[in-house]
């Protein structure tokens, strides 16, 4: 088998091969006057040692740099993937390997020790011939770390004793048991009720006020991975809207948007109220998916509405219908928001941008007060699993955190005595 | 009756593979393994085929597709979108066909050629989008927010919360701004005594605003997702409810606590 020799520590290599596998040098690089002199290549049934003594490398090389003497035994040398070598070899076994990953610097330097793994600091006995200190896997991590540049960006603070040490299941345990164990022994709900928070009225009276027939454009930014929350509030806002017979212009941006919409609105119709059965209602809601994100939403500008309610979990789908739509078309905006969009839209509700918002499961239930209808027993139900989890939850969660925080008075007490 | 049978299986057999696929996605809290990922990889790719075969009926449906289909020669113009498509979709797939083989010569001009057309409607999409991101940020928002926010109702010798409101959002807007742009530890080293205690006290506020505003932001999520799980739970509580085995549960269940 023809081999190459390693430009800067002599060592064996297969023909093409890119690294030398025992030094890691580069074997692609440009012709040195070291690497001509060396170059040779050997042919099956040649060893590398009669090279050496058929005068092949120049005299004086090896006096200055006995590394690239092929059979350089130093205290340095560690083969890479030895197993490989030997094989590709033919049974020609590698110099004794010493714990150093890198060696043979190229040069007059002595071979820069660069690298080292805490392993070879405590092991005093030397691996025995053939046997490597790493396996191929921890090799190729040695060299990609090698490769990187040095971090010197960050720097890591190790965990001082006074962190108090969290395990993470504990908080799903807990939050868990606060949830579950309240509804399996149906303990009475907490006193007070959901908070009342501004724009749930003036929605409600901006969807009161509409004339009969008159036209609504619906954004509906929510799908299935949001919709146990967001149909407890679009529920009695569209419910509101038909009892107002609104003509709706349904838009969807979310691929999975218009089947969510269908729906919902199936689910009104079927549990329509005794007393709603005589108002007419649009007999087909048309809900359209608007490939193109918020780009195309200035297409929707031209529509003259007299107004635009947003069905949105995320706050930003109503920022873009206030940036996009709202000052090209100027009709009002009711956002209909997750509790967890609520505080972003808070600005756009005091500069009068939006007329009203109805978030979380508060505004849900303040919106469908205002609407004054009464609940099935299903929806009673419902609602009343829904507060108790809520109140059960969000009690669970400032015990967590009261924990949390006596658990960290408590270790900084002992710490400083 | 047939229909309604089938929709009742189907309806059951959904409920059922979507349970199975909740708690195997859930057990992935556990640690990584097949069946978790195996749930994921169905989840994602059931979407995406989904959001596929919407979008290409969206698109068939769209005005312009169906103008086209009904009158080619009518409206030429709606033939350059299509067009762009058409372009965009062959230089894709050929950077995609292309990776990891040696190019001929040929191949390379060609796909040279193929990867300039194909920019000009990557390009269009991203100027696009970008202008009308800009100018709605400045229309939708900056502009509106700057005028409400220098529209001060605040007036010397009010009553009620009205001023102290106003000037309770000035303070915190500004030492939150401040506190955003200056770094303690660099900028006032070298300041006057008089000049750094008033500005670490500013700070100060500033960096509770913001923990204050972290913390509202929290606790709103944390609604929301308690009204997620709560809903969740209520579904599979009213659907397990109305089924042979949910009623043999609850009875099991009220043996057991007694009631």
């Amino acid at each position: 088998m023809t081999t190459t020799l390693c430009p800067h520590c002599g060592a064996p290599n297969r023909i093409g091969a890119t690294f030398c596998n025992r030094c890691g040098a580069d074997l692609r690089a440009p012709d040195t006057d070291a690497d001509r002199l060396q170059d040779a290549t050997v042919s099956p049934g040649e060893t590398p040692s009669s090279i050496s003594a058929s005068g092949a490398r120049p005299q004086g090389v090896e006096g200055e740099q006995p590394w690239l003497d092929p059979d350089f035994l130093g205290a340095d040398d560690v083969p890479f993937e030895p197993e490989e070598e030997a094989d590709t070899l033919g049974g020609i076994t590698p110099p004794t390997p010493a714990p150093r990953l890198v060696s043979g610097v190229q040069g007059l330097l002595e071979p820069l020790r660069i690298a080292a793994l805490p392993e070879e600091r405590t092991s005093s006995v030397p691996p025995t011939s053939g046997e490597s200190l790493f396996n191929a896997p921890q090799m190729r991590q040695v060299r990609q770390w090698m490769m990187e540049d040095a971090f010197v960006g960050i720097e890591v603070q190790p965990a001082t004793s006074s962190t108090p040490k969290l395990w993470l299941p504990w908080i799903f345990l807990l939050m868990g048991m606060g949830i579950l164990l309240p509804l399996l022994w149906s303990p009475p709900p907490l006193l007070g009720e959901p908070i009342r928070w501004e724009g749930v009225e003036s929605a409600f009276q901006a969807i009161d006020a509409l004339p009969p027939g008159a036209l609504v454009q619906v954004l509906w930014a929510y799908d299935p991975a949001t919709a146990g929350e967001m149909e407890l509030l679009a529920a009695p806002v569209l419910r509101h809207l038909q009892k107002r017979q609104a003509t709706l212009d349904v838009v969807s941006l979310l691929p999975n948007g218009p089947a969510t919409a269908r729906r919902l609105f199936a689910s009104l119709a079927e549990a329509r109220a005794p007393e709603l059965l005589e108002i007419p209602v649009q007999s087909t809601i048309d809900v359209r998916f608007l490939p193109g994100g918020a780009v195309a939403l200035p297409s929707l500008g031209s529509v003259r509405s007299r107004l635009a309610v947003v069905l949105a979990a995320q706050a930003e789908d109503v920022q873009h219908w206030l940036e996009q739509v709202a000052p090209l078309n100027r009709a009002a905006v009711v956002a209909v928001t997750a509790a967890g969009a609520d505080p972003p839209l808070r600005p756009y509700l005091q500069s009068g941008q939006l007329v009203g918002l109805v978030s979380g499961f508060d505004g849900a239930y303040h919106y469908a007060q205002f609407l004054d209808e009464p609940l099935t027993p299903a929806e009673l139900n419902r609602t009343r699993f829904q507060f108790t989890v809520q109140q059960y939850g969000a009690l669970t969660v400032v015990l967590i955190i009261a924990l949390g925080n006596f658990a960290l008075l408590l270790r900084g007490k002992q710490e400083h005595g | 009756m047939d229909n309604l049978v089938q929709m009742e299986w189907a309806n059951a057999a959904g409920l059922w593979v979507g349970f199975i696929f909740t708690l195997l996605i859930f057990s992935a809290l556990l640690g990584d393994h097949l069946l978790a990922r195996l749930a994921q990889y169905v989840l994602v790719g059931a979407v995406l085929g989904y959001a596929v075969v919407v979008t290409w009926q969206s698109i068939l449906a769209s005005d312009v597709v169906t103008s086209l289909r009904t009158a080619p020669q009518e409206k030429p113009w709606h033939w350059i979108p299509v067009l762009l498509a058409v372009v965009m979709t062959i230089a894709g797939l050929e950077r995609i066909f292309a990776q990891g083989r040696a190019p001929s010569r040929r191949s390379a001009t060609w796909g040279h050629v193929l990867r300039a057309l194909g920019a000009i409607p990557a390009l269009a999409l991203v100027s696009i989008g970008a202008a009308v991101t800009l100018v709605g940020a400045v229309q939708g928002t900056l502009t509106p927010q700057f005028l409400s926010a220098a529209r001060s109702d605040l007036t010397w010798g009010a009553e009620g919360p009205g001023p102290i409101t106003s000037i309770l959002v000035l303070v915190l807007t500004v030492t939150a701004l401040l506190f955003f742009v200056i770094d303690a530890d660099r900028h006032l080293e070298q300041q006057p005594i008089w000049i750094q205690r008033p500005v670490r006290v500013l700070l100060w506020f500033g960096q509770r605003a913001l923990w204050l505003a972290a913390g509202a932001l929290f606790a709103r999520l944390l609604a929301s997702r308690l009204s997620l799980l709560a809903a969740e739970l209520a579904h599979w509580s009213y659907t397990l409810q109305s089924t042979t085995l949910g009623q043999m549960l609850e009875r099991w269940w009220r043996i057991v606590i007694g009631a």
